[in-house]
């Protein structure tokens, strides 16, 4: 299924996630960026990286690893605040997109099920930095990427809901 | 071509004093350790650096002595290797 964009009217992008170890973790698509017809557009694949949510991050972070799969191209350098001091790490340009429940008219269209959901690309690529890998996530979706969601967190069920509404 | 970024880097870093004076803010493109052109936002140097160079022939830095904070990854990222 071709990547539907979020900037769509009839659509919402839905997504529920559960507390993975008490992290919010959101499956994540990762491609590199093509130069066509003047225009920088993301490209496509059906793989599923694992992202951590943090709003403290002012900028996305990928693992080396999901770098070197997607092929992605360095674009630059950038100093970061770290425990010890300032650190220099490379930037990247990735396209960004989250899989989620399509809504139309308030209905789920489909079940939240992992073999069920669509891709809703970011159409803007954004520039990430590298980080070494774990096994926890792939990523690290920063408030770069966060900033264009709404999302809440429900107690009861222990679950986080994130929305986009165009 | 030999990627270029680590050789733009090291050239940007030991003028970004004199850079800062006049284009605070401004993104640079980089192509054989000099500055190619200025540009207000970073997408549009990276598009004319792919436009004119290709891929690992040119690099963009900001003009600017920021640092950023990644939050997690900033302050708790050795927790990562455990």
């Amino acid at each position: 299924m071709m990547p539907s964009k979020i900037s769509d009217s009839t659509r919402m992008l839905v997504q529920h996630c559960e507390l993975d170890q008490h992290r919010l973790i959101l499956p994540t698509n990762i491609t590199k960026p093509l130069l066509t017809n003047g225009a920088l557009v993301a490209g496509y694949s059906k793989q599923q990286y694992r992202a951590l949510i943090d709003t403290g991050a002012q900028r996305t972070v990928l693992s080396r690893s999901v770098i070197a799969n997607e092929e992605l191209v360095r674009i630059g350098h950038m100093e970061f605040a770290g425990l010890h001091g300032p650190r220099t790490h490379t930037r990247y340009l990735a396209s960004i997109g989250l899989w989620a429940t399509r809504v139309e008219g308030g209905a789920t269209t489909h079940p939240n099920n992992p073999s069920e959901l669509t891709l809703f690309q970011l159409e803007t690529p954004f520039e990430v930095v590298d980080m070494e890998d774990n096994q926890n996530f792939d990523l690290i979706l920063g408030f770069d990427v966060l900033k264009l969601f709404s999302f809440s967190f429900k107690h009861e069920t222990k679950q986080f809901e994130i929305t986009l509404k165009p | 071509m030999r990627d270029q970024s680590e050789a733009n880097y090291r050239w940007f870093k030991s003028n970004l004093t004199k850079l800062l004076a006049n284009h605070r803010g401004e993104h640079a493109l980089l192509h054989d350790e000099s500055v190619d052109e200025f540009f207000a936002t970073s997408l549009e140097a990276i598009m004319a650096g792919m436009k004119r160079y290709g891929e690992g022939n040119f690099s963009v830095e900001p003009v600017d002595d920021a640092v950023e904070d990644l939050g997690f990854y900033s302050h708790v990222s050795s927790a990562l290797r455990a």
